[in-house]
């Protein structure tokens, strides 16, 4: 496989991709791949495609739902899939996606959560000491009890949810596999089935969590179906919690690794190792990326984690310099679908990094092999074992 | 991977030929394992279930891009035999 620039599934480019990205920059930044899609590494090119509406998006959602079709007429059932991805905000475009999102974005007025963090974050600290796992002990718990919190979904629930949300979020990865189809199916299920019994439950019972105020507004604008509006809901849980613990983990990791004197420069660590190193678009029309003739309803993959390390935006890209200005990064995308829960993600590895601190000193890494999952598109650490003392 | 241990290049060839033609429709004769995938009529969608057949038969694990690395049936079944031998 020397000779293919493209080997996102090799288990050594998910530990380290920056090496790879840097050859496709540098040798070929508008790339073919070996399964027809064209690779795109370098900041200028991603930035100006996502500012672009003329490029859509839902790579993963068509090629699913032709999936879905496909393994039909092969006897085999996978529309649970279609009924939990079908409203995810990041696979809309015109003219749903502006409606729906602002719906969201307006049902979520309140933001007087860094408190609740600080306090979450804190009692997870409480019990923890000497030899720990940092992904599941701690980056991973907080963000999945606040989105809990957030959306008034039961604190008995969020570790069951947790579960299904790693095969769920699989559904964002660049290739599927039969197993990936059959997991990502049964987590579906489960998911649209939790959702609807919460709908119901909060419809006799409304609180002022986000899932009561967004079923307010939708019954007031009449927007969305009860199967879309359980698909946004499994949408805001699972990047809710997913991207933000692999944002904890990864941050937390890069600082004691690199032994950074962090000075709260959450843009630099966001730049240095962006939890979501892939996002896709489509072009509609015949395009011309870079020099390179792309014909219409082609797959783009944008590749977020290399265009943060691109040479001619960011000098030494390599290194971590918690001086550096980096609020330029890709790490949330850019332009229209500009994710909607930036704040909260960095509101929260901020408050999870100081608390971090403050509770542990002397924290090592005893063994640095560390175990990723296995896509690029969402990059999370399986467990990250360290020693720390209080 | 028994099985495998004692499959020769030429076996492994005809087993994803067999594969290639139920998925496609074709008929196994007519499939030349110099051919790429692509120009036998195979996409990202059909070759999910021939990869998983393999898998399933031969007890080897397959990533999904794997299948367009080595894009004809004689270069994926050389790259099954020494990567999983």
């Amino acid at each position: 496989m020397g000779n293919l620039l493209w080997s996102p599934l090799d288990p050594a480019h998910i530990n380290d991709p920056y090496l790879m990205y840097k050859r496709l920059r540098h040798e070929s930044p508008v790339y073919r791949s070996q399964t027809g899609e064209y690779i795109i590494t370098r900041y200028a090119d991603v930035k100006s495609i996502l500012k672009n509406t003329d490029y859509r998006t839902g790579n993963r959602l068509e090629w699913l739902s032709r999936g879905i079709t496909y393994f039909k007429n092969r006897d085999e059932d996978f529309t649970d899939i279609y009924k939990a991805i079908n409203s995810f905000i990041l696979f809309l475009n015109a003219p749903d996606h502006g409606p729906i999102r602002n719906m969201v974005v307006k049902a979520w007025s309140d933001r007087e959560v860094h408190e609740m963090i600080t306090t979450t974050a804190d009692e997870i600290l409480k019990d923890l000491n000497g030899t720990f796992d940092l992904v599941n002990d701690y980056a991973r718990e907080l963000p999945a009890i606040v989105i809990a919190r957030i959306m008034g979904i039961p604190m008995n629930d969020y570790r069951y949810l947790q579960k299904l949300g790693v095969s769920m979020i699989s559904s964002l990865n660049l290739y599927h596999s039969w197993k990936d189809f059959v997991e990502l199916n049964e987590a579906s299920a489960l998911f649209v089935k939790y959702f609807a019994e919460l709908l119901d439950a909060k419809q006799k019972n409304p609180d002022r969590g986000l899932v009561s105020r967004l079923l307010a507004a939708n019954e007031k604008e009449k927007l969305l179906r009860q199967e879309q509006l359980i698909s946004v809901l499994i949408f805001l849980f699972v990047a809710g919690e997913e991207t933000t613990g692999a944002s904890i983990g990864t941050s937390l990791r890069n600082i004691i690794q690199h032994d950074i004197k962090y000075n709260g420069n959450v843009d630099e660590l966001f730049r240095f190792d962006p939890v979501v190193q892939i996002l896709g678009r489509i072009t509609k029309t015949d395009s011309i990326v870079n020099g390179v003739n792309i014909p219409a309803n082609s797959a783009l993959t944008l590749v977020v984690g290399s265009a943060n390390r691109d040479e001619s935006q960011f000098p030494n890209p390599d290194i971590i310099d918690v001086n550096r200005s980096a609020g330029q990064h890709l790490s949330f995308g850019y332009g229209t679908h500009f994710c909607l829960g930036e704040w909260l993600g960095k509101l929260q590895t901020q408050i999870a990094i100081e608390r971090f601190f403050i509770a542990f000193k002397d924290i090592t890494i005893p063994d640095q092999n560390i175990e990723w999952n296995t896509n690029l598109s969402v990059r999370v650490m399986k467990s990250l074992i360290v020693n720390a003392k209080k | 991977m028994l099985i495998l241990d004692f499959m020769t290049h030429q076996e492994l060839i005809n087993f994803i030929k067999k594969e290639i033609a139920t998925e496609t429709g074709t008929a196994v004769e007519s499939i030349d394992a110099n051919a790429s995938f692509h120009s036998l009529g195979l996409d990202s969608l059909s070759a999910v279930l021939i990869l998983y057949n393999i898998e399933k038969e031969f007890g080897v694990e397959l990533n999904p891009l794997n299948f367009w690395d080595y894009p004809t049936p004689s270069k994926f079944a050389d790259f099954i035999l020494k990567g999983h031998g």
